[in-house]
């Protein structure tokens, strides 16, 4: 056997485990459910088929487009409320802790939830946002309502502050590593160059911690496109999500075809914004060296 | 003319260790060329960045042009810095960053494309304006940098070690390029450097700087032909430091022993007595080989030894000679006309060496009386 031909095979054999794997449990299930969401449900049975009826359902029926909708204003909120608190906390870690100590113990702490169950921490704002809970007491106690306020809890902004403290997190992250990454003396240049404190961050520290905000706002918005239990611990009648319904459909409804067909119109959308915010970050991409 | 910078009483020391600025004060006149010189850590990059305004110091005053600018944030400054990484905009074009400064300031867009492109010409760099700063070698960088920093018309450009990025051929260029940008200018440029023929090269004054103190300032004739201490004797061209003491004292010169052999100096008006320990610098180039047979030119010191090593530099010749003192002694001997490298005393053989009183310089040795 020639060499080239030996390294072939070596190669071969390195790609091959995890190519398989991809294949087995990604490739062939998602073509099994694309295959489904073509096919027609005659109830109770489901029969193999090639129409695109349940993508019409999805479009024309109010209660399926209007929770994906829904869905996709969450994620906005989530990303854009996310951010607006992880920022400025990133930035304050990264510039204004001089002690590279207390920065890694900060930065740890603000990573550390992620070590406790989701679920856990989403039910720990029911006892905050309750009638009962904290909030509601400390507003009685500061007198500013008489009796507790049912509006906290199961409700589309009980939905954003859970999933917004949940993912806060997933922005702090890159946004830590694009800030950390810039180099101080540019922002001494732009000093030396006579401009302020406000306008150098406007025009160096935030142009170039935009790759960390996309790469950061990707993670919270698909993640929120994805969950369920949010929706189902502190939402309220109209807190459905997306993924509710794709629950719904493979489980009590067991309408398997337009179950499938929200699966992909999900995963389309996720998968325009990922190649979107990559798109843009690799335009972005610059030479910090 | 007045002078420009004020230094007085500087002071810095960072947290948790020693002090970068010990007590420097410095006058720096208008249109001056001054070079802080030392090895790192010598706190020259720490005065340099007071005086740019990126360090505030523990106490002293920064004077500029007869403002106290101590308090004052950089961007309130009437310099500008070339950092030692360029540190340019790396999402800006060329010309975006040289207009930075402009263009936030809030002038017209005319004046900014019209003093963008006058400076990007006076660093010949025109046909780069469009191009991101990664796209560009170092020494176009270092170009940007300086008409980046020159566009504001500072009344003082400081450059932080500003060719240290570059290759030996491109500093030597631009050692000159930058030396004839100062004359044109007439501004006032301060540069931190640890190469000390850059200061050499470029300095109308070197600043030698040593654990946060000033240890000499002069000329750079001065520097070299009258160091203050072997330090800077040592640390500017290179010197044959010989341990010795004070035999005779006789009006102007002194003759000291110097590893068993008398050599006479200049006194340079130190009160040395008989019998005090010092020590003598002399520069490998001012030593002589006197040929053998023929005789020392008078009024010069001779002594004698036995070459162990010869270094060709194309030029120039150094030779290492062991004194009989038992003291090994640099000699530069010019490969001119007058004389080829096969005629040199060869490794081993007895060699006679003279010098000039005059260019013998001598220190009080430390810690003796």
């Amino acid at each position: 056997m020639r060499q080239s031909q030996r390294r072939r095979l070596a190669m071969f054999g390195v790609v091959s485990g995890p190519l398989l794997w991809m294949i087995a449990f990604l490739f062939i299930p998602y073509a099994v459910m694309f295959a489904y969401s073509f096919y027609s449900r005659q109830f109770p049975a489901i029969i193999p088929d090639f129409q695109a009826g349940n993508y019409l359902t999805l479009v024309t029926d109010p209660q399926y487009y209007q929770v994906l909708l829904r869905t996709l204003k969450i994620a906005v909120l989530v990303s854009l409320a996310a951010l607006v608190i992880a920022y400025p906390l990133t930035y304050y870690l990264v510039f204004k802790i001089k002690s590279v100590r207390l920065r890694s113990v900060l930065y740890i702490a603000v990573i550390v939830p992620l070590w406790v169950s989701y679920l856990l921490r989403a039910y720990t704002w029911k006892t905050i946002l309750g009638s009962e809970g904290v909030l509601n007491s400390f507003l009685i106690w500061t007198g500013i309502i008489d009796e507790p306020a049912s509006i906290f809890l199961y409700s589309q902004f009980a939905m954003v502050i859970v999933l917004t403290y949940i993912y806060i997190p997933f922005l702090v992250m890159p946004v830590y590593t694009a800030l950390e990454k810039i180099p101080r003396n540019l922002i001494e240049a732009s000093k030396d160059l006579g401009v302020g404190h406000w306008q150098t961050f406007l025009k160096i520290t935030l142009p170039l911690s935009v790759p960390g905000i996309l790469a950061g706002m990707t993670f919270t918005f698909c993640l929120t496109m994805g969950d369920f239990v949010a929706p189902f611990l502190v939402g309220g009648p109209d807190g459905l999500m997306i993924a509710n319904v794709v629950q719904v459909q493979f489980g009590t409804a067991f309408n398997w075809p337009l179950g499938s067909a929200l699966s992909i119109v999900m995963l389309v959308i996720v998968l325009a914004i990922i190649t979107a915010s990559d798109r843009f970050e690799r335009a972005g991409r610059l030479d910090l060296g | 003319m007045g002078n420009i910078i004020e230094l007085h009483g500087l002071r810095k020391t960072f947290k948790g260790k020693v002090r970068a600025v010990d007590d420097v004060s410095l006058n720096i006149r208008e249109g001056e060329f001054v070079t802080l010189l030392g090895p790192s850590g010598c706190g020259k990059t720490t005065t340099l960045r007071v005086i740019g305004g990126f360090e505030e110091p523990d106490s002293g005053r920064v004077v500029l042009d007869g403002q106290d600018v101590t308090d004052l944030p950089p961007y309130h400054r009437p310099v500008n810095l070339v950092f030692q990484d360029f540190a340019l905009f790396p999402h800006m074009s060329v010309a975006q960053n040289v207009g930075y400064g402009l263009r936030i300031a809030g002038l017209g867009k005319s004046e900014i494309a019209e003093r963008v492109s006058a400076s990007l010409r006076m660093v010949d760099l025109s046909e780069k304006a469009g191009n991101r700063p990664s796209e560009l070698s170092n020494g176009q960088k270092q170009r940007v940098a300086l008409a980046r920093a020159l566009i504001r018309r500072p009344k003082v450009l400081l450059l932080d070690e500003p060719l240290s990025a570059l290759d030996l051929k491109l500093r030597e260029a631009m050692q000159v390029e930058l030396k004839h940008l100062h004359e044109k200018l007439g501004i006032t440029f301060v540069m931190v450097t640890h190469d000390q023929t850059e200061a050499l090269v470029m300095s109308d004054r070197i600043v030698v700087m040593s654990n946060g103190k000033i240890i000499q300032d002069g000329t750079p004739a001065d520097l070299y032909d009258r160091p203050a201490t072997p330090y800077v004797a040592n640390f500017i061209g290179s010197s044959n430091l010989l341990a010795g003491e004070v035999r005779e004292v006789q009006g102007g010169t002194l003759v000291g022993q110097v590893g068993g052999q008398r050599i006479r100096a200049a006194r340079n008006g130190l009160a040395l007595e008989v019998g005090a320990a010092i020590t003598v610098c002399i520069r490998p180039e001012k030593i002589q080989l006197v040929a053998p047979g023929a005789s020392a030119p008078t009024g010069f010191s001779t002594v004698s030894g036995v070459v162990d090593e010869h270094f060709f530099h194309g030029n120039a010749v150094r030779m290492a000679v062991t004194l009989s003192g038992g003291v090994t002694c640099l000699v530069d001997l010019r490969l001119d006309s007058a004389l080829r490298q096969s005629s040199l005393p060869e490794a081993g053989s007895s060699v006679t060496l003279a010098v000039d009183p005059a260019n013998v310089i001598v220190f009080a040795a430390r810690g003796s009386a």
